[in-house]
């Protein structure tokens, strides 16, 4: 009976390790594939790249973006994020004196006026 | 029956030690992953020269700069021009260079220095272009742009 009991803690000890294993190994490859991907850098690349763009775009020039996720305005600036669950966002500070940003059925239309 | 019982009481401190191990090489692997390429994007230096084309388009309106437009005002119509984290010196050279100035002026001693270990800079644009002045004769125009911005770029 006690060499039974012995084993039955042996197990749970072995299922407990196995699942932490499970767990951190989960972690590492959820990493290492969000950092191969690009996925981490995402946000920042539009955020940054939008910037560019608006900065090198002359008045009356519409910027047609395809990006899966949402696009603000904020201050002379770009607030993106991932989805609308995605509540702090990245946010790149620009030189947009006026400009808006809206979107179609298919693209994030940013109109530059001035 | 007495030795079974101090082999399993010794098996929680090699659980423990094992899964310290673990985590441990875990948590290497993702810091130097996390270390190497987590660090922003540097765009200060691309974003300064697209401000640089940006004033001279202003500037040039007409194809020339004039006297009544080169001034802080035609720039800060054409640009929202952060007062923080940016600052910017225009010099357009001739008999009498005129000159103006924009933005944080505390940056402009950091440009052209050395950076100091471990210390971030702002980001610092000195070209000159040739463009027209009032009486249509080619000029060089300086600009001096300095960005701050560290956070989101260093």
């Amino acid at each position: 009976m006690i060499n039974r009991r012995g084993g039955e803690n042996l197990t749970f000890q072995s299922i407990m390790t196995i699942f932490f294993l499970v767990l951190l190994f989960a972690v590492l490859i959820f990493f290492l594939v969000n950092n191969a991907s690009g996925n981490l850098a995402k946000k920042q690349l539009v955020a940054k790249q939008l910037c560019l763009v608006m900065t090198e775009s002359e008045p009356g020039t519409l910027i047609n973006l395809s990006f899966n996720g949402i696009v603000e305005r904020k201050d002379a600036g770009f607030m993106i994020k991932k989805d609308s669950v995605d509540v702090v966002g990245y946010y790149y500070p620009c030189y947009g004196k006026d400009f808006t940003v809206t979107k179609d059925e298919k693209f994030w239309l940013i109109d530059i006026k001035q | 029956m007495l030795k079974n019982r101090k082999a399993q009481s010794e098996y929680p401190v090699i659980f423990i030690y094992r899964f310290l191990i673990i985590v441990l090489v875990i948590g290497t692997i993702i810091g130097i992953v996390w270390w190497r390429f987590s660090k922003p994007y540097d765009v200060r230096p691309i974003e300064a020269s697209a401000l640089a084309q940006k004033c001279i388009s202003c500037l040039t309106d007409t194809g020339a700069i004039m006297p009544n437009t080169f001034n802080e005002k035609t720039i800060s119509e054409c640009l929202e021009i952060d007062k923080e984290n940016l600052f910017m010196n225009l010099t357009l050279k001739g008999p009498s260079d005129t000159f103006f100035a924009i933005g944080n002026l505390d940056l402009e001693p950091y440009c052209g220095e050395k950076k100091p270990a471990g210390k971030y800079m702002p980001s610092c644009f000195n070209e000159t272009y040739r463009v027209l002045n009032s009486s249509y004769m080619l000029t060089d125009l300086n600009m001096v742009i300095m960005i701050e911005k560290q956070e989101k770029n260093v």
